[in-house]
């Protein structure tokens, strides 16, 4: 599904921020990025969706290059990538449903099938009854998991989640990595970097760390099971 | 069989075109709501954009109003000149009938009509307020007068009109010529110069309303940039993003056209009357034209295309650089 070939990224004038970083993701995984703050993960989220471009190296997803993915084609790419954010990137102005239905509405579906697919992510992480509610009027644990209704109303073959747990308690966050697990299990791939060490113990998946843009270690571990 | 799916495949382009066609149709339905809800939001905002817009564009509107008055009334008027020719001393009716003969010869020269000092005085004679001098005076103080008409042409070509009047003026006989109707001849040459400022005016105030327009819609991309960054993280197109700020601009434009159309009707009719008044004193019953409906619909569309023209020129300009970032 994702395949890093000797990918190295350096922002404008800075230092690497991503060096030589060779991995492959299996179509269906469920993989942990993890390393400390400043490590890379986010650039390699970036990478994947095409919000950065490498500077030296190769990455196909899904079989196609990215570096010959036109402007034109872009946005059809990224509706193959459901995008969840730590900080939720929810527009406050626009209700629960709005903000679900914004993928679908992108795409130009019929409104009778964005409200069939808006109202089964929400009833999915369980936000039904709040799908009038304004972001700001839910808690942090309900916005993330609206966040993640509006990444995965659009059935994208590929999840990707950078620090999806970052402000939650423990207990929200086992909820929201128990709904990770069960798009995973219906063929989803699954990326979710995170510095969270909690978080992966609960799981026995798969987990590339990085320490300073290079790749330091990689389980490889298969996933058997999930909470 | 390749029958069947033949008509299998041409059912299904067909569907296709049928689905292409209402997704395309439901994309602009819901970027002209969005962009009128948008612009519902900021009323301050939008109703300053589209009173500019009027005030701008109803500048030149009443200019092409009042030139178009005045060329009705200019139209009415016969367009040739006409020149008083008066002859001094008495020449008597066969010089005087010889004289005008020349005159004709003058190339540019329409007619010649005599009006001989008896007859203007008899005319005179008639008249009650001069009836009562005139027989005070023992001899006709008036002279014998030749009216000169030029071609319709020479009308506002000024140069030749003086080469006539200069011909006629050299005759010992002719003690003076009056140009009576030379200042139409200006007044035709000096609109044809204000219509060429108008359509420079024009064009000048059309770019003015484009980047008024264009301005407050870069405003709006700049307090909506969080949600074209993450509709386009979610997979929106560039024509998507676009299409609300587009209909913005349209919008604001038509209506500011509409508006300054009806501030036009408005000085119309206040300044009916005042010309009226005025076109009474030189006998004339003239009435102030208003804007017709071709007018009112070409302000309208003037006023739209500028305000697309100046959302298209700010959205291509100002969306380009959040094509990438996050
Ligand atoms: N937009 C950017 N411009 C410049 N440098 C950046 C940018 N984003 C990230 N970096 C730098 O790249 C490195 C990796 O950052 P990031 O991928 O965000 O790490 P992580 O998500 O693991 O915390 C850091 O040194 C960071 O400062
Ligand atoms: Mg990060």
């Amino acid at each position: 599904m994702i395949l890093f070939d000797a990918v190295s990224k350096r922002y404008d004038g800075d230092q690497d921020a991503l060096r030589d970083v060779s991995m492959e993701v299996a179509a269906g995984e469920f993989v942990f990025l993890t390393g400390h703050s400043g490590a890379g993960k986010s650039t390699i989220l970036r990478l994947i969706a095409l919000i950065e471009h490498p500077s030296r190296g190769q990455i196909v997803v899904d079989g196609r290059n990215t570096a010959r993915i036109s402007a034109r084609e872009l946005p059809y790419y990224r509706r193959q990538i459901g995008m969840i954010f730590q900080d939720h990137r929810l527009l406050p102005d626009r209700t629960v449903f709005d903000n679900v239905a914004l993928p679908l509405v992108v795409a130009g579906h019929s409104p009778l099938e964005i409200s069939k697919r808006v109202r089964a992510a929400l009833d999915k992480v369980g936000l039904l009854s709040k799908e009038r509610r304004l972001p700001p009027a839910l808690s942090s644990g309900e916005q993330q998991r609206v966040g993640i209704a509006r990444a995965v109303v659009n059935r994208p073959k590929l999840l990707l989640a950078d620090e999806p747990t970052g402000n939650l308690d423990p207990a929200l966050s086992r909820e929201i990595l128990r709904l990770f697990g069960q798009f995973h299990q219906v063929g989803v791939t699954v990326v979710i970097a995170t510095h969270d060490i909690g978080l992966i113990n609960q799981v026995p998946a798969r987990t590339i760390a990085l320490r300073d843009g290079n790749v330091v270690r990689d389980t490889h571990a298969t996933l058997e099971a999930l909470p | 069989m390749n029958a069947v799916t033949g008509a299998r495949r041409g059912a299904r382009r067909k569907r296709s075109a049928v689905a292409l066609a209402r997704s395309w149709l439901r994309a602009h339905g819901a970027a002209a709501v969005s962009a009128l809800r948008q612009l519902r939001r900021q009323p301050v905002n939008t109703t300053s954009t589209v009173t500019v817009i009027a005030l701008a564009l109803a500048l030149p509107f009443v200019g092409y109003i009042a030139l178009g008055n005045l060329g009705s009334i200019v139209g009415d008027w016969d367009r040739a000149a006409t020149l008083s020719v008066f002859v001094g001393g008495d020449p008597g009716p066969d010089a005087l009938a010889r004289l005008a003969d020349d005159m004709q010869l003058i190339p540019g020269v329409g007619g010649a009509d005599i009006v001989r000092k008896d007859a203007a005085l008899a005319e005179l004679a008639a008249d009650e307020s001069f009836g009562n001098v005139l027989p005070l005076l023992d001899e006709n103080p008036l002279p014998d007068l030749i009216v000169v008409r030029t071609d319709a042409a020479v009308l506002t070509d000024s140069q030749e009109l003086e080469a006539i009047r200069a011909r006629i003026a050299s005759r010992p006989e002719v003690s003076a010529v009056v140009m009576d109707t030379a200042w139409i001849g200006r007044l035709v040459a000096l609109m044809a110069i204000v219509e060429r400022v108008l359509v420079l005016l024009t064009v000048g105030i059309g770019v003015g309303v484009a980047v008024v327009v264009g301005n407050t819609i870069r405003l709006n991309i700049a307090m909506r940039e969080d949600e074209i960054v993450i509709s386009k993280l979610f997979g929106a197109t560039n024509g998507y993003v676009r299409r609300p700020f587009l209909y913005a601009g349209l919008w604001q434009g038509l209506a500011g056209g509409l508006l300054a159309a009806m501030f036009v009707v408005v000085a119309c009719i206040l300044v009916k009357p005042g010309v009226s008044a005025l076109a009474s004193t030189y006998g004339s019953a003239f009435e102030l034209a208003f804007p017709s409906p071709a007018q009112w619909l070409g302000a309208v569309v003037i006023g739209g295309a500028l305000g697309l023209a100046g959302a298209a020129l700010s959205v291509s300009s100002h969306l380009r650089h959040q094509d990438r970032l996050p």
